[in-house]
């Protein structure tokens, strides 16, 4: 559609003037990724988390479709594959919400508040209901793990340390000491 | 000499009208000045002429019957049509021939004209049924296309009040170069007027070849007004309000009715006297007004000989609300107060259940103009249109013509209606079906109903429809149902004649019989074309469920576009599996079945997406499995390239060693001399 592109465009203006980090994938405005903090009341605080956001062809009467990039312990959060259930966005969409507002009302409500009843991440929901405290550690060390501000910078890091690795392979000529075995 | 009569439409008049007797009257408008010392005599016979059935009319029948000789009432009407500013009144000018002729009119014609001359004439007292029956239908004829706000009585009655007031004031008599000066400054005062606020002055006719005009002062631009009144249980004068609870009620509004201030130039303004005015305000109780009087004849005072009008319209703008004390908080009434004898003071005040209603609609519908005109931008698609480019819903949320179509357009392909309320987040408002009916024209309108009816009768669980006569019918025990209406009896899952016992013949077998059917001769041609019909159909069916998966509590197909395993049927709210059209309550299925929540080729396209390097990783994966070693971090399998030990894991983006398995913080630092070597074989 031709003439809500003005409103793509102005909900992603609207995204980066608040100061979200935005990353296009391709220029037609459909899917880029989004650099998340965790709300700071919830055991999410302090995690970064990159997200990837789709815009359908339909939007903003569809909601878009939103996905973990890195790795995070949520009852509503596909583990392996980051994905958020489509239908709880598309449960309280409406064509007023824009981006802003899903970063800034619907994911901090959705990371604060699990929905528990339909769980994508069965583990997840089952220990918060039972041991909230073990689920909050457990969140905490998925953010260590997987959601630290390194962690969303490793797609130039990975360049770097490549060619380090090259470097060192042409370094490491002598390797004609027989290596250590592994244990 | 000629006298001006006027009528009324209804309602009364306290008209005074200076007439001669002797002179010509006929139809037609008239510029004259009356002349005052008629007044006595006329008014004299007015009255009698009130009460025909008085003995003293018998004497003026003469007089009478002149009134009476009128060109017929169709003529007359045109004049009467519609009451915009410029319009003439009625002018009636007596005929002397007529005089003499009309005493022969028979009694029974001169009843019948005298209703007539009655409705035409101006009274001091009033026969008001009588009246208002023969005004009312001169009402109802030419009362079409009335744009002012007042009601009509209101004109009349604020000309017969100016005339009322112009009879109180002598003019003085004045050389004929100062009545041309004042003639000119006068035309000059006006020209401005009208150039200052524009369609708000309206021009009249003359009165008595006064110049006649009236300016409407909108109270508006300000902001919000506060609108109390109090509501006390009893209005009566008599009793003692203060010992009643005094109930107040409150309301904002953004534009108040406005004043009318309407004036009648005398010949000497503005050398020797101010303008004759009425100030008109149909909110306003008269005390009020009438102090709003007494202050534009203070203005006049300031500066006598001066022209005034354009002081008193700008005082009445910005000051008048002030003045009253009113202007954050208007007062209503106060309702049993009795109307002053301030005849300037015209107000349409009565009562707060008149009064209320009265601003609020008259608020609403500026308000609703100012919309329409201004522009406004759609909170949907951020464009600007003007104001007549929206849809404004019964919740007060606005959205523009094309997005309000294209969410309807949705909703309706989806057969999501019950979703097609207010697009505002958390509103919920209704849609109503006259918006619906321009949103998605008449077709797209029937289809709405039709799946309005479908969803109410569906949600009542048991109704199925007939496959014969497509009455709605009650389902029975056992899937099966008899129509009322044809008395078929049939099974609700395969819709063919009920058939106890044996199981429904699934649409293959159907599909195929019913193709040998085609080929036999001994079908009629109308029963061919029939199951014709019948195997396309089924055919439809067959594609359409190549693609799709029936909801397994309502049947109804359903394509998945996108999104994972886990569907929810949008026709009745059932969870089901995609994969296994199993009805389900949530994601354990997906947990313990064979089912997967997300579909292979989806998995795959977004390994591609989040990683390419992932990808390559992942190749690697697959050719080498025995050059690999899971990760310490997150178990995910790695093989290593060539024969670097020096592993960087595609999920979770750690550097590990294939040698030790350990995770690697400092690659330098674990692949020294002293540490794993970094290149091996194997």
């Amino acid at each position: 559609m031709s003439s809500p592109s003005k409103r793509r465009e102005m909900d992603l203006m609207k995204l980066m003037i608040s100061d979200y980090k935005v990353e296009m994938i391709n220029d037609g405005m459909q899917e880029f990724y989004v650099h998340f903090n965790g709300p700071n009341d919830s055991p999410y605080h302090g995690g970064v988390w990159r997200i990837r956001v789709e815009l359908p062809d339909a939007y903003p009467y569809k909601s878009p479709s939103i996905g973990f990039i890195n790795k995070i312990y949520h009852p509503n959060v596909d583990e392996m594959s980051g994905s958020v259930c489509l239908d709880v966005i598309n449960q309280t969409w409406s064509p007023m919400f824009d981006l802003v507002n899903v970063f800034e009302v619907f994911l901090p409500q959705l990371l604060l508040y699990p929905n528990p009843s339909d769980p994508l991440n069965g583990e997840a929901a089952a220990l918060m209901m039972r041991d909230r405290n073990a689920y909050e550690q457990r969140v905490k060390e998925y953010c260590e793990k997987y959601a630290k501000p390194a962690d969303i910078e490793t797609a130039p890091e990975e360049h770097s340390s490549d060619d380090e690795m090259s470097d060192e392979e042409y370094d490491s000529s002598d390797d004609a000491i027989a290596g250590q075995a592994d244990p | 000499m000629s006298g001006t009569r006027r009528g009324s439409r209804q309602g009364q008049y306290r008209h005074h009208v200076p007439r001669d007797a002797d002179e010509t009257w006929s139809v037609k408008p008239l510029h004259d000045t009356p002349q005052q010392p008629q007044l006595d005599s006329e008014q004299q016979e007015e009255s009698n002429l009130d009460c025909p059935s008085s003995s003293s009319a018998n004497s003026h029948q003469q007089k009478f019957s002149d009134f009476t000789q009128r060109p017929p009432k169709t003529h007359r009407n045109p004049n009467w049509k519609s009451r915009r500013g410029r319009v003439a009144r009625p002018r009636f000018v007596k005929k002397s021939e007529l005089t003499s002729s009309k005493s022969e009119l028979s009694s029974e014609d001169s009843k019948a004209s005298l209703s007539v001359g009655v409705a035409e004439e101006v009274k001091g007292e009033q026969e008001e049924n009588k009246e208002s029956e023969v005004l009312e239908s001169k009402g109802e004829e030419s009362g079409d296309g009335i744009e002012e706000d007042e009601p009509q009585d209101g004109v009349d009655d604020v000309i017969s009040r100016l005339e009322e007031l112009r009879l109180r004031v002598e003019e003085p008599e004045l050389s004929e170069e100062q009545l041309r000066i004042n003639d000119q400054l006068q035309e000059d005062e006006l020209l401005a007027m009208e150039s200052i606020y524009g369609e708000n002055v309206f021009i009249l006719d003359r009165e008595m070849g006064l110049r006649h005009f009236k300016i409407l002062i909108h109270l508006e631009g300000i902001g919000e007004t506060i609108v109390t009144t109090k509501l006390n249980s009893a209005n009566d004068v008599g009793v003692n309000s203060e010992t009643l609870d005094d109930f107040s009620y409150s309301f904002k509004v953004q534009n108040l009715p406005p004043i009318v201030l309407t004036c009648l130039l005398p010949r000497s303004y503005p050398s020797h006297l101010p303008p004759i005015f009425t100030i008109s305000v149909q909110w306003l109780h008269s005390a009020r007004i009438s102090d709003l009087c007494s202050q534009l004849d203070s203005i006049w005072k300031e500066q006598e000989g001066q022209e005034v009008i354009y002081q008193w319209a700008e005082w009445l703008l910005n000051f008048s609300l002030s003045y009253l004390g009113f202007d954050k908080e208007a007062m209503l009434g106060p309702y049993d107060m009795e109307n002053t004898g301030d005849r300037r003071a015209i107000s349409g005040s009565v009562s707060p259940d008149v009064d209320v209603p009265f601003i609020k609609s008259y608020n609403d519908e500026k308000c609703h103009e100012n919309f329409l005109k201004s522009l406004h931008e759609c909170s949907i698609c951020y464009s600007e249109y003007a104001g007549t480019d929206f849809i404004r819903l019964p919740c007060q949320h606005f959205f523009c013509w094309k997005c309000m179509k294209t969410y309807s357009d949705i909703h309706m392909t989806e057969g999501t209606i019950s979703k097609l309320q207010c697009p505002e987040a958390k509103c919920g408002g209704m849609v109503p079906p006259f918006v619906l009916k321009r949103l998605l024209g008449d077709e797209g309108y029937e289809r709405w109903e039709t799946l309005m009816l479908q969803k109410t009768l569906e949600s009542m669980s048991d109704v199925v429809y007939c496959p014969r006569c497509e009455t709605p019918c009650i389902e029975d025990e056992d899937e099966h149902a008899q129509c009322s209406n044809c008395f078929f009896s049939f099974c609700t899952l395969c819709r063919e004649r009920r058939h106890v016992g044996i199981a429904c013949m699934t649409p293959d077998v159907k599909l195929r019989i019913l193709q040998e059917r085609q080929k036999s001769s001994q079908l009629k041609p109308d029963q061919i074309r029939r199951e014709k019909e019948m195997i396309n159909e089924l055919l439809s069916m067959k594609e359409i469920m190549r693609d799709a998966q029936q909801c397994p509590s309502c049947k109804m197909a359903i394509s998945r576009t996108e999104g994972c395993n886990k569907m929810v049927c949008q026709n009745c709210g059932q969870y089901f599996c995609y994969r296994c059209n199993s009805a389900i309550s949530g994601y354990e299925h997906f947990r313990d079945g064979t089912c997967e929540l997300f579909p292979q080729e989806m998995r795959a396209d977004w390994e591609e997406r989040i990683n390419a390097r992932q990808a390559v990783a992942q190749v690697y994966a697959e050719l080498f499995p025995d050059h690999g070693q899971p990760c310490p971090n997150c178990r995910q399998y790695n093989a290593k390239v060539g024969k670097n030990n020096h592993i960087f894991c595609w999920s979770c983006q750690m550097h590990y060693c294939y040698l030790c398995k350990k995770i690697v913080r400092r690659s330098s630092q674990h692949y020294g001399p002293k540490g794993c070597k970094q290149h091996t074989v194997g």
